[in-house]
């Protein structure tokens, strides 16, 4: 803005010097002076601020377009940057709620499991899905989605290596496994089962314990599907094989490859 | 153990031979073991095809598998 009025007034310095240059030659041509040397002054004096004025006048419009041009390139390189900030935004909150409609989908299916089973509420039962976390030395069974009565529940912190529990001697075996605890039996169980004597103290007693592996067509182990009751003798046979039957369906959700990417 | 709790036990341990359970003993504690059955093990594998075929899928190979068998309405 500020440009434009200097690039104006000195318009007008120039409009004014011509002006008053073609004047002073009409008026010195009426009187009857004129002389090749005053024509000659006078032009310079009319013609000079108009080329000078016109020469600035370029030169800093040209100025200002690069000016312009800049704020222009700077105003673009900035909305790219909003825009890929908003990119990146929305793919990290498309990234979590698709992570939570997965968990929620497993936490469906060992709901199914649950009631599939049709176990008497009296043994509350509770359903785990654990994965084979092999990123560690030894690989450990990871909770990933856990049913109880009522529905899906928090999973707990405990974890075990393939060396422990009923689930780990299931992962071992690659074969179903139930162990039955007789009350008072708990801790001695679960030494023999691999834990230690502080480990052991630390896990919820249960009285039945049903375990199968979920399998991929090589036999590999990329899970166990884990059963425990209160009581001892919630899990017999029939139970074991409508348990390992749904395994399968675990399966699809353990190997999804779109898994690791989200 | 009880003379009950025992009985209980040798009928339990009968029950799970004849289901064509493996009976092992861990220290005191009793495991009934059956392996994987192979319909099971084929199951699996009919999911695992399937998330293959979804992979393929989505990375731009509508044919998916070689041998997978037409869909017609």
């Amino acid at each position: 803005m500020g440009r434009e009025i200097r690039n104006q007034n000195l318009g007008w310095v120039a409009a004014v010097t011509s002006s008053v240059s073609s004047g002073a030659f009409t008026v010195m041509a009426l009187l009857g002076l004129g002389h090749p040397v005053w024509d000659v002054v006078l032009s310079a004096i009319g013609i000079g601020p108009l080329v000078a004025g016109s020469l600035y006048a370029g030169r800093t419009e040209k100025r200002y377009r690069q000016e312009l041009v800049g704020i222009a390139e700077e105003r673009a390189a900035h909305q790219t940057e909003l825009a890929e900030s908003r990119v990146v935004q929305h793919k990290a909150q498309a990234k979590a709620e698709i992570a939570e409609a997965r968990h929620r989908a497993i936490e469906m299916l060992c709901d199914v499991v649950y009631r599939f089973l049709k176990i008497d509420e009296v043994h509350g039962l509770r359903v785990t899905l654990l994965e084979v976390d092999n990123s560690s030395e030894v690989a450990v069974l990871r909770q990933v989605a856990r049913c109880q009565p009522g529905g899906p529940c928090q999973l707990s912190e405990s974890s075990m290596t393939i060396h422990q529990g009923v689930a780990g001697r299931c992962y071992r075996k690659i074969a179903s496994a139930i162990v039955n605890v007789p009350p008072g039996e708990f801790i001695p169980s679960m030494l023999d089962l691999g834990f230690l004597h502080d480990e052991a103290k630390m896990l919820e007693a249960r009285g039945s314990y049903l375990c199968c592996p979920v399998v991929n067509e090589r036999k590999d182990v990329l899970g166990v599907l884990s059963l425990d009751a209160l009581h001892p003798g919630a899990f017999d046979a029939d139970k074991e094989a409508i348990a390992q039957q749904v395994t399968p369906l675990f399966v699809q959700w353990l190997t999804d490859p779109d898994r690791e990417g989200l | 153990m009880s003379a009950v709790q025992l009985e209980q036990a040798k009928k339990t341990e009968e029950e799970f031979k004849d289901a064509g359970f493996r009976v092992e003993k861990v220290g005191n504690t009793t495991v009934f073991e059956r392996d994987v059955p192979e319909s099971v093990v084929e199951a699996s594998r009919v999911f695992i095809r399937s998330n293959e075929k979804t992979k393929s899928a989505t990375n731009g190979n509508s044919n998916g598998s070689d041998d997978a068998p037409a869909i017609k309405p």
